[in-house]
């Protein structure tokens, strides 16, 4: 498995909290990282379509005020897949701080 | 209200925008267009103040249904944009918007569109060379002009999406041409050969394709040997790639 993107990895992040619609994701991303990601939505799309064929996520309903917006939900290969990723990061974390008390 | 038409062929994405942004900045807003299914598009523009303030973005997706072109549209506009498509019939996507929101987050995702637009035109090509297969071994069986006339116009079509998806694989940094699109077309052949011989040993249509038995015979080989071949070529190239290993360190 190759490293997933910033935009993918976020928006996995996002959906293993809750289900939720499209832009709900981009809303969710920017209040959760205090103004820190802000995804657009071209590239939103893109990416759920992505993951939707990978079967890491899937549409479980629409919104109840929208009947166009889909819902999406994390499914159990995408929390494994996130598990993995999370692990992926901790250790390059890890490895720049190291690398970082050594600096200093 | 001036309204003005114009019909364009851009190179890529990124020359088209730029095309458009420079009429913005000159008052023209895009109020709709129309593609063709071989890269020309017509523009309608009319003189709009607002048109100053904005500038577009370019998307491609195929969209499966009305459902998911309206989810996209509902996304799109969530997120500051107008979306100029009215329907799921369009794939290129044309969007304006006055906000400093972008279309897409990175370079990566915005390649995605070119991705996709590569798979649409591969797909084309593939429609329009079976045709143009078909009509030929049409004309072949029934002897009629008609059906040739019908396998050229199929043939000459295909060139366009062909083109279109080599280059854009190019772009894609990817090489030239997809071996796997190759290796499908081969096996194409093995199974043009194999059911012609099958039928001959079924005792259907046996006499003709006895007496044509080279049209059937060369194509099986090439497709039977040159599978092999690729297969040969691509273990070749993992091996080298594990050798070497990956290209990402492993941190």
């Amino acid at each position: 498995m190759y490293p997933l993107s910033e935009p993918t990895f976020l928006i996995l992040l996002a959906l293993s909290d809750k289900p939720m619609h499209g832009y709900g994701i981009i809303k969710a991303i920017y209040d959760y990282s205090e103004q820190q990601y802000e995804l657009a939505p071209g590239t939103l799309y893109g990416v759920l379509k992505n993951l939707e064929k990978q079967n890491l996520i899937e549409v479980i309903g629409t919104d109840l005020d929208n009947r166009k917006k889909k819902v999406y939900a994390i499914t159990k290969i995408g929390k494994d897949v996130l598990i993995e990723e999370q692990r992926r990061y901790e250790k390059l974390l890890r490895y720049v701080q190291k690398v970082n008390e050594q600096s200093y | 209200m001036t309204t003005k038409l114009l019909t364009k062929k851009f190179a890529s994405f990124e020359a088209e925008e730029k095309w458009l942004n420079a009429l913005a900045k000159n008052g023209w807003l895009l109020v709709s267009y129309r593609n063709d299914d071989f890269g020309k598009t017509d523009y309608t523009f009319e003189k709009h103040e607002r048109a100053m303030e904005g500038h577009y973005k370019i998307d491609f997706v195929t969209f499966k249904n009305r459902d998911d072109f309206d989810e996209y549209a509902a996304i799109l506009e969530e997120g500051g944009w107008e979306l100029l498509a009215k329907s799921e019939n369009y794939d290129k996507l044309i969007s304006f918007s006055t906000t400093a929101q972008r279309l897409f987050s990175d370079s990566a995702s915005a390649s995605m569109r070119d991705e996709r637009k590569q798979k649409k035109a591969s797909r084309n090509a593939w429609i329009f060379v079976g045709i143009a297969a078909l009509c030929g071994i049409g004309y072949w069986i029934f002897d009629n002009m008609a059906w040739l006339a019908f396998a050229i116009i199929y043939a000459a079509t295909s060139v366009h999406f062909i083109v279109t998806a080599c280059r854009l694989n190019v772009r894609l940094q990817k090489s030239f041409i997809d071996l796997r699109f190759v290796k499908k077309l081969l096996w194409g052949l093995v199974f043009f050969g194999g059911t012609a011989i099958t039928m001959s040993l079924l005792n259907i249509q046996r006499d003709f394709i006895q007496a044509n038995i080279f049209y059937f015979m060369v194509p099986f080989w090439i497709g039977v040997f040159g599978t092999r071949f690729i297969d040969y070529k691509e273990n070749k190239r993992t091996e080298r790639e594990m050798l070497q290993g990956e290209e990402t360190p492993n941190l």
